[in-house]
Order: C-alpha cells, then structure tokens, then sequence
C-alpha cells in the first residue's frame, strides 16, 4: 500500500488529509513543519508528498529545493496544497518538478483526484 | 631798513615754505585720492568678479546685516542691491519657520560657541513670497585682529533639484506603499482560505459517500469546523478593528474603572489561556483609577497574556503586573519564552512588519494582534512597549493616564 506523507503546520487540515488517505486504505505520515518532513522523508521513504508552502521555520519552498538537491529524494512526486493565490507561484512550482498544484480551499474530490493522477489507480 | 629786509627776506622764506608745505599736502590729497580712487576700482573690480559669478554671494556681519550681495543673489532674491544692504538677512529673507533655528545657529557661531558649517541648504524668501532652496558654501569673515565680523556664504539655487528629488521620494514612498498594500491584500487572503481550508475540507470529508466514519470521527470532524469557523470570525473582527483603528472609526466607550476591575472582568479568559501556565496577578491597592473602554483594555490584556503563552513553555510562569507611575498606571505582562531579538522589537507592533510575518512565523494568530493593540492604547492617550532578550523572555507594557475626573473628586 502506497506510503504518504503530509507536511502542514495547520494540525486540522493535516487532520483532513490524513484521515481521507487513511480511509482509502493508504499509509499516512504526518510532520508539523518542513524540518520534520525533511526528516520524515529521508527515513520512510514516502511514495507521495503533500507539501505546504508557507510554514514556520523552513519554508515549503526550502522543503521542495532539498528534496530536489537529494537524488533518492527527488523521485518522490510533491503535490503542493497552498492558500497562497501571488502570481507565478504555481509557475515556480511546476519548475521545481512539483507534481501537483491544490489551492486551498479544496474539497476531497480533487485532493483523491491529484493522488489518483500522481500514483495512479493502484490503491 | 635791514630790519625791513631782513622781514621781507623772512616772509619770503616763510612763502616759500608755505607753498612747499602746500604743494606737499596737495601732492598727499593727491595720493589719497589716488588711494582711495584705487580701492574703489578694487572694491568695484572685486564687486564686479562677484557679480560675473554664477553662484550667490552674501556677506553678513556679526549684527546678522547684509555687508554685500552679488548680482546672482539679487537676481535670486528680486531685489535690487540698495534694497538688501543693510537689512537684516533672516528676518527679511528667510521663511518664519526656519528663521529662529537658522539665527540661533549663527548667533552662536558669533559667539564662537559652535564650529562653523561648512555646507548647509536652507529656504530663502524672495521677493514675491515664493521660497528657493539654497545650498550654501560658508566662510566665516575674520579681521586683522582675529576677531569673528561675519559670514560669507555662497549659495546655489538648487530649488528645481531639491523639488525633483522630493517627488521621486514621494513616488518611491508611494510605490512602498502601494507593495505594502497588496503584500498585505495577499498575507490577508492567505490567512483567510488557511481556515476556511479545514471547513471546506471537513464538510467535504464528511459529504464523501464512499467513506462511512464512525461517530466519534464525525463528531471530531464537526468540532474542527467549529474550531476553524470560530477563528475565521476572529481573524474577521481583527481585520475590522485594524481597519477602524486606521481611519479613526473605532468607537471608545470610556468611563471610569479600576484596573483591578477590567483584570476580573476578563480573569475567565485569562485562566482559560493560561490553564497551561501560571499566571500571577499582582496588583497594589488604592490605585487612582483610568478612563477607558473596559472591553479594549480587556482585549489588549488577554491579546498580551495570549501572545505570552504562545511563545513561552508550558508551565513556566506569566506575571501580569500594574504598577502607578505619576500620573500613569503602567501594566506589564511579562514571560520567561524564547524572547524577540534586538532588531525585530521596534518591528513587532508594526502592522505591515505584522501582515509580512504572517507568511514565514505563524502561531495560530491573525498577526495583526499587537499592532491592534497598539492603536487601542494610542487612542486611549497611552503607549505600548517591549523589553525583551532572547531565551530570557519578554515584557510587554502599556501606560495608561490617570483619569482627570477622580483626581477632581479626591
């Protein structure tokens, strides 16, 4: 069963996120800032990333430059979920090989769809 | 006979001598005139080098008057040359508002209590009321005997650069403005959709029909939306009050309280904060009282202790402390937390520092709290400070005035 790792400072929609994943049978991690993800990436091995982008400490952005800089884990596909609507972001994401764009807020159906487009159907 | 001649013989000397002496007091009158004719030439040859020159010149004796003044300065000025010599240079020529400054500076300079300015730029009034900026080049007159006479000052009329320099400014500040405000108009947003996120979410979740959640998580899934509806609606009033506070809308119930009474009117908030801490209260007694708006000085009060519990551990202590001070009463809330660095304290009650920070260190708040606190406390007649050092904690104070009316009563 795919593994999935979910970095946002905001604990509710950690929460949300989590326990969708969950109840469609996937394994999920969670990490409260980009540091732990950071952490939590190199350990487990995720085969998704959900990334927020503004965060306390290293940003999201810091997190996706890292992940890049890390042959191993640079193969994670990151979809980033964001609050943030500023001009060229999604732009500078793509360009950083994020594999997923949500704006929040979304609701469950685009977040299932994102994970479906990245992994694919297999869970 | 011999008496005669000898007489006329001494006239004749006498004549002789006369004329001598004449012609050498004539050949003397000569000379000065000669002299003086010269330093005329040399005075109008110097005058007229003065006047050739591009730049203004004005000469000031120690009686702060007009000694000499070049073609350029008169040109400047609008004044002929008769109608500046003479006069007073700062009360005829200079605008009412920096006359005394400028004086006092060259009184002093009279006095040799100060050193000479080298290069100074100051306004000047001309003839038809307009003002020019100069930018002076100044000599200090010395005569003979070492004694201070007076200024020489060239001047520059750099009215149409200074103007030129002032609207860029002004453009450049404009353009901070304008980044600032759409900076925040995006901090704003942010902040707005990061709750709603978990609303929408959670509903979303809950409205999912392949998933079937059990009670206990439906409930929990309810009580985050509540949580995140409820602080929407803070972030909301937030916002309104920021934007009250700018254009002096906010309404002030003010009358007269204890301290001690607004300290118990929000004592349930305070506990509720600080259920993980522990806060002290010391409050002295038989202190005059303050005219405020019980409410605002509730919401800056629990917005102090709030903040202290943010940003310091659980269990450590947080005092709040009122102490009288004239005729203040000042009010500090002060914790052993992580403490704020030298350079980011001025910052911290900044609404746009405030709105930037939003982005990079978020602790659950709005980000606008301390800036809203201090346009409550401004527009109470008080102020708002921090002393702060990091990894030894913070302590934020604000002053509030005495209230007139019971002082009267008293």
């Amino acid at each position: 069963m795919p593994k999935i790792l979910v970095i946002d400072d905001d604990r509710n929609l950690r929460k949300m996120v989590k326990a969708n994943l969950a109840a469609r049978g996937y394994q999920v991690l969670g990490a409260s800032d980009g540091e732990k993800g950071l952490e939590r990436a190199g350990l487990e091995r995720p085969d998704l990333i959900f990334l927020d982008l503004m965060m306390p400490g290293i940003s999201g952005w810091d997190v996706l430059v890292a992940l890049q800089a890390d042959q191993e884990l640079q193969k994670i596909p990151v979809i980033i979920m964001t609050a943030s609507r500023r001009e060229g972001e999604e732009n500078r994401a793509r360009s950083m090989r994020a594999a997923g764009y949500l704006v929040k807020p979304f609701g469950v159906d685009e977040l299932m769809r994102q994970v479906k487009l990245t992994l694919g159907s297999e869970a | 006979m011999k008496k005669e001649d000898k007489t006329k013989e001494q006239l004749v000397n006498e004549l002789v001598t006369l004329h001598q002496r004449i012609a050498e007091l004539e050949a003397s009158e000569i000379k000065r005139e000669q002299a003086e004719q010269a330093l005329r030439e040399e005075r109008d040859k110097a005058q007229r080098y003065l006047d050739l020159a591009g730049t203004m010149f004005v000469a000031i004796d120690a009686n702060q008057r007009v000694a000499l003044i070049n073609k350029k300065g008169c040109e400047i000025l609008g004044y002929e040359v008769e109608e500046i010599i003479g006069k007073n240079w700062f009360d005829t020529f200079l605008p009412e508002r920096v006359k005394g400054e400028v004086k006092t500076v060259f009184d002093k300079l009279m006095a040799l209590e100060v050193e000479p300015v080298e290069f100074s730029e100051n306004p000047i009034l001309t003839r038809n009321g307009e003002e020019k900026v100069i930018a002076w080049h100044n000599t200090v007159l010395i005569d003979e005997a070492g004694n201070i006479t007076g200024t020489l000052g060239s001047g520059e009329d750099i009215t149409q650069r200074w103007q030129a320099e002032e609207k860029a400014l002004q453009a450049e500040a404009l353009k901070e403005l304008d980044r600032l405000r759409s900076e925040l108009l995006a901090n704003v947003s942010h902040e707005l959709r990061t709750p709603l996120a978990s609303i929408k979410g959670f509903a979303s979740t809950l409205l999912q029909p392949d998933v079937k959640w059990s009670k206990k998580e439906q409930q929990d899934f309810i009580q985050a939306i509540d949580q995140e509806a409820d602080r929407l609606s803070r972030l909301i009033s937030d916002l309104l009050d920021m934007s009250r506070l700018e254009t002096g809308a906010l309404k002030l119930e003010r009358a007269n309280y204890q301290i001690s009474e607004i300290i118990d009117s929000v004592s349930g908030r305070l506990a509720n904060l600080t259920k993980h801490h522990q806060l002290q209260v010391i409050v002295p007694l038989g202190l005059p009282s303050v005219f405020v708006d019980e409410t605002r000085i509730g919401q800056v009060l629990t917005n102090l202790v709030e903040n202290a519990t943010k940003y310091s551990g659980r269990g450590s202590p947080i005092t709040i402390e009122v102490q009288p001070s004239n005729d203040l009463i000042i009010i500090s809330v002060t914790d052993r937390g992580v403490g704020i660095p030298p350079g980011l304290q001025d910052r911290v009650f900044d609404r746009f520092y405030q709105a930037e920070s939003i982005a990079t260190g978020r602790k659950g708040g709005t980000g606008l709290g301390l800036s809203i606190c201090r346009g409550i406390i401004e527009a109470l007649g008080g102020k708002i400070w921090i002393e702060s050092e990091v990894g030894k904690g913070s302590k934020f104070s604000f002053s509030l005035p005495v209230s007139k009316r019971e002082e009267k009563v008293a």
